[in-house]
């Protein structure tokens, strides 16, 4: 508690937090939505291609999609750590916040596994997409909606975090 | 005309107050939190089907045919847009006043019809169609090219005003 409530006391975090400026907190909290959308569309376009829509799309060149997906994680792990400093002392002590890092923590690692062993097979597309690999894709779909999902409940069950003078849940 | 939208616009958020929706949403705390999720979750299926078909004209994985993507994306995309449509227009009822006085909000609604704009003009241009045919390698025409750079920009556009509902004009 003592390392969090330093955190949070820092200039950085009470800037995010209070200084009141559009590019603080509103912006790094946009930044972290465009992050979201590389991250988790990309993955949920590439999951479906996977379990079998569109099925005249080749496989392999969805490889070319993951600098994206790793720009917008970094993204989001960047934007996130700064939202977190801004309300460690809450956000810290939040369970649903270790679920949520659970989930995407599982969902990269997943495409990780996926890009190693699924897609730098070169005869990828002569071959037909073995049940694993398919359920690999469903898991991410899976962690995805859990991560979301956890990340919205943040600002409603647990120590929720806040900024003053607004009272609706960010 | 302005003066008429805004009317009749005002009359409607306040009529909205007084019905079913409006009141389902007060009266029951999971409602905002479960459309704000699942507004999320369509965020990413619209914006991720926006993206592979966008970024593939702009010449991200060229080694994809566009005509299957040209396919596929516009209805999942859909499914994601409807979804936020729905959720969307509770969370409005549920305050339907503060929204309509909302800045952002008005600048969000602006991008979306105009992201709207974007794709009627893929269609009639015969940029859609004429995508279909570029096959793996190929780059698509320059029109193209930009009606998806406007494409991008605008769904970026309105994930920031959505954003920026709390922040900017009226706070909520």
């Amino acid at each position: 508690m003592p390392f969090l409530r330093w955190l949070e006391a820092l200039p950085l975090s009470t800037w995010i937090r209070e200084g009141g400026s559009i590019w603080g907190y509103p912006t790094i909290l946009f930044l972290h939505t465009v992050g979201l959308g590389f991250l988790t569309g990309l993955s949920i376009a590439m999951a479906l291609r996977i379990l079998g829509v569109a099925s005249r799309l080749p496989l392999t060149p969805f490889a070319k999609f993951y600098p994206l997906m790793w720009i917008g994680f970094w993204v989001n792990a960047i934007s996130g750590i700064l939202l977190l400093m801004a309300d460690a002392t809450t956000k810290a002590i939040n369970p649903v916040f270790y679920i949520k890092i659970g989930f995407t923590l599982v969902a990269c690692l997943v495409l990780i596994f996926l890009r190693r062993r699924f897609f730098s097979d070169p005869m990828l597309d002569k071959k037909l997409v073995s049940g694993k690999v398919k359920a690999m894709a469903a898991i991410t779909l899976m962690c995805w909606a859990g991560a979301i999902t956890a990340g919205r409940l943040m600002a409603y069950i647990g120590p929720v975090a806040g900024l003053p003078d607004i009272t609706n849940h960010l | 005309m302005y003066r008429f939208l805004y009317d009749n616009l005002e009359h409607f958020s306040q009529w909205l107050k007084t019905t079913g929706p409006h009141y389902f949403v007060v009266h029951n705390a999971w409602v905002v939190p479960a459309c704000q999720t699942l507004h999320f979750f369509g965020l990413a299926m619209l914006f991720g089907m926006v993206g592979l078909l966008d970024l593939r004209m702009l010449g991200v994985a060229r080694s994809l045919p566009i005509g299957p993507i040209n396919r596929v994306a516009p209805p999942w995309g859909f499914a994601g847009f409807i979804l936020n449509t729905i959720t969307g227009f509770l969370l409005y009822a549920g305050d339907p006043v503060q929204y309509f006085h909302n800045v952002a909000f008005r600048w969000k609604m602006l991008f979306v019809l105009l992201a709207g704009l974007n794709l009627s003009a893929f269609l009639l241009t015969g940029m859609s169609k004429k995508v279909d045919t570029i096959g793996p390698g190929e780059d698509a025409p320059v029109l193209a090219k930009f009606i998806a750079a406007t494409s991008l920009f605008l769904w970026i556009g309105v994930m920031y005003w959505g954003r920026m509902l709390p922040f900017i004009g009226s706070a909520f």
